[in-house]
């Protein structure tokens, strides 16, 4: 089974991602400086990065140029202390594939860092399922076993968004960012006000509830067991 | 500030007045001296006219009485020359010999000589007259004309020479004032405008060396040292900050550790959860005063982009909409004109979701908010009005500070930074942000200047 690696030199922070990832399943090894990270990544084959763009010896976003320059592609989650957009942009022109500013919830982390492993398979389909809900793409029309959900246009988007990442944690941060265009906190309660609203429409009475909110991260989106 | 300003009736402007200041002086001047001079040759003339009159006067008297018809007469061919005028009359003032036929009837005849009016066409006269030992009364007088012709000589040298120096002196005095004027106001607006935040910009400084270029250069050496003062605490702010947030990212996973270890059901899950609330807070807190730092240094121009408002304002209403109808807020947009502004859409966008969500925040249950475009084509007026509790008069600048929060906000979410956001945001866009009354309510306006043709209703 292939590993992820950490480049990070806070040992505490490190171990601590380590930890949250290994209890999810993932193998993590742990590379603490520039130069060693750089080799141990161009050495064996992972299933992700996660970069510190701070790096003693080598800064992160010079190892990940190099590696996409060799033709390394394996998705990479770069961490910063830096967050400004214009950081972000650098960022991810260097070949990350995602920016994720410290301090961060490990929930956070782990969401995108399984968003990125799983990319989304085909964006080019017109046409989404997930057990009994439909997705016609091109005519806006979502059905769940063939009822109209009758979604307003943030809710659809918020639905594609889901069953796009359907079976992993989405993140609020991630809605609000990619869904919503809105790269900073807003002390509201907005997100889950459009999250009430689509729930109720997807999840009438009597039908297994598909989405499901996991506390203090994000939501989820599941086809029904049963 | 300055644009509301700039037409000042003439009479009020400081060049003007000094310029009328320095005229009158002037002229009061040259009326002085022209005062005294006419005064000076005046009195020479009259001393001389009064020694000439009286002389002959007393010549005359000290003759016998008999002798004097005679000589009056043989006086009277000595021709053209004799300029003296004199005549005998009786004790009752009837003319009895003499080139004075009729005797000044006002002249006190006490061998003084006086003004008076007589001679064949009533002429201005200094005379001397006075009762000889038998009764006769003998007067010498001489035509005073000439110090008239002195006089008008002298007015009309004065309005020759005191008009054109009063014009001039006006127009020099107004144009000196103007020029200190001009210089003033170039020296105010730099002040306003470093007031406004800018603090790169520097005083005029002419290099005349006089007494305000010198107030200038200490003015800009201050502001040298203020600039690099702050620049140094900015990046010392930003330093701990980023400095902060490894420890803090090693805390907050720690943290997240215990819960995950413990289990999020045990008892000393809730205030753990709660310790990581308030490392977010702190974070969160950190990370807009960064982003403030950021925006008002500028840093963002580069993503500056044209931006059409009204899908903007549409969008922000979409999102916000279910929020408010939530607690029975009715959201609407009103555009008035199009609207294309040179900008950061991100840092719009945040603009605008910041004040809606305000809006939305302070206002009662049943409340309106409404989102709406408007003003002259050059400047656009973008407007967030609510029917919330507003915010009173002496607190809208305060609302603009850092972390400020009005008393009755502060139970609610929220750092206090989102408005001073919003601000740094406007000033990134050469706009203004503005608070007012929405009797009832608070109305918030951001004015951006707009670029390219505006088509539709330009309503002010």
């Amino acid at each position: 089974m292939t590993a992820i690696l950490v480049m990070e030199d806070d040992a505490a922070t490190a171990a601590e991602i380590a930890l949250e990832l290994g209890r999810l399943g993932f193998v993590v090894e742990i590379a603490a400086d520039g130069a060693e990270a750089l080799a141990r990544a161009r050495a064996g084959t992972w299933q992700a990065f996660v970069v510190d763009r701070m790096l003693p010896g080598m800064d992160g976003l010079s190892i990940i140029r190099t590696l996409r320059a060799e033709g390394i592609d394996t998705p990479a989650l770069v961490l910063s202390a830096l967050d400004a957009v214009a950081e972000r942009i650098i960022g991810l022109r260097a070949g990350g594939d995602d920016y994720l500013v410290k301090p961060f919830a490990l929930g956070e982390l782990t969401a995108r860092l399984e968003v990125l492993i799983r990319r989304p398979r085909d964006v080019e389909q017109t046409h989404l399922r997930l057990g009994p809900v439909e997705l016609d793409l091109v005519g806006r029309v979502a059905r769940r076993a063939g009822r109209d959900l009758e979604l307003l246009h943030r809710e659809f988007q918020i639905l594609e968004y889901l069953l796009r990442r359907a079976g992993q944690v989405v993140t609020r941060q991630m809605l609000l960012e990619d869904v919503f265009g809105y790269r900073f906190e807003l002390k509201t309660n907005l997100l889950d006000v459009h999250i009430g609203r689509l729930r109720r429409k997807l999840d009438s009475a009597g039908e297994t509830a598909m989405l499901t909110t996991i506390r203090g991260t994000g939501f989820q989106l599941d086809a029904p067991t049963a | 500030m300055t644009a509301q300003s700039s037409f000042v009736p003439l009479w009020r402007r400081r060049g003007v007045r000094w310029g009328v200041v320095v005229a009158v002086l002037f002229c009061g001047f040259f009326l002085a001296v022209f005062q005294l001079v006419y005064w000076r040759a005046t009195n020479f003339i009259l001393n001389s006219l009064d020694r000439s009159v009286t002389e002959q006067l007393e010549l005359l008297a000290a003759r016998p009485a008999e002798m004097l018809p005679f000589m009056i007469r043989s006086r009277m061919n000595g021709g053209p020359a004799v300029v003296t005028q004199v005549g005998l009359f009786s004790s009752s003032g009837l003319w009895q010999v003499g080139d004075l036929v009729t005797l000044p009837n006002t002249l006190p005849l006490d061998g003084h000589a006086h003004d008076a009016t007589g001679g064949e066409a009533e002429m201005h006269l200094r005379a001397a007259g006075r009762i000889l030992p038998n009764g006769q009364i003998l007067v010498a007088a001489r035509d005073a004309a000439e110090i008239l012709e002195v006089r008008d000589d002298f007015v009309h040298a004065a309005t020759l020479v005191v008009a054109p120096a009063l014009v001039m002196s006006l127009v020099g005095g107004i144009a000196i004032g103007m020029l200190s004027e001009r210089r003033l106001r170039g020296i105010n607006t730099t002040a306003e405008r470093i007031i406004g935040g800018d603090l790169t910009l520097r005083l005029p400084v002419d290099g005349s060396g006089d007494d305000l270029d010198r107030l200038c250069i200490i003015v800009n050496r201050v502001l040298d040292r203020l600039e690099a003062g702050i620049e140094a605490l900015r990046s010392a702010g930003e330093n701990i900050a980023h400095d902060l947030r490894t420890p803090l990212t090693a805390l907050r996973v720690r943290l997240e550790r215990a819960i995950i270890v413990i289990g999020s059901e045990a008892a000393a899950a809730r205030p753990i959860e709660q310790a990581i609330d308030s490392v977010d807070q702190a974070l969160s807190t950190i990370t807009a005063l960064l982003r403030i730092a950021d925006i008002q240094h500028g840093v963002r121009v580069s993503a500056f982009a044209v931006l059409d408002l009204p899908p903007l304002l549409e969008e922000t209403a979409e999102i916000f909409r279910p929020l408010a109808e939530e607690r029975g807020i009715s959201l609407s947009v009103v555009v008035t004109r199009t609207a294309q502004i040179e900008g950061d859409r991100a840092l719009i966008i945040e603009a605008l979701a910041n004040l809606v969500d305000n809006a939305v925040k302070f206002t009662p249950d049943g409340g309106r908010v409404e989102l709406s475009l408007y003003g002259p084509p050059a400047r656009v007026v973008l407007s967030v009005a609510d029917t919330g509790p507003g915010i009173p008069f002496d607190m809208r600048q305060s609302v603009l500070r850092r972390f400020f929060r009005l008393d009755g906000s502060r139970t609610s979410q929220g750092s206090g930074l989102g408005l001073s956001m919003v601000k740094a945001i406007a000033d990134l866009h050469q706009g203004e942000l503005k608070i007012s009354d929405g009797n009832p309510g608070c109305v918030v306006q951001l004015i951006f200047p707009t670029i390219g043709p505006t088509i539709g209703p330009a309503l002010d």
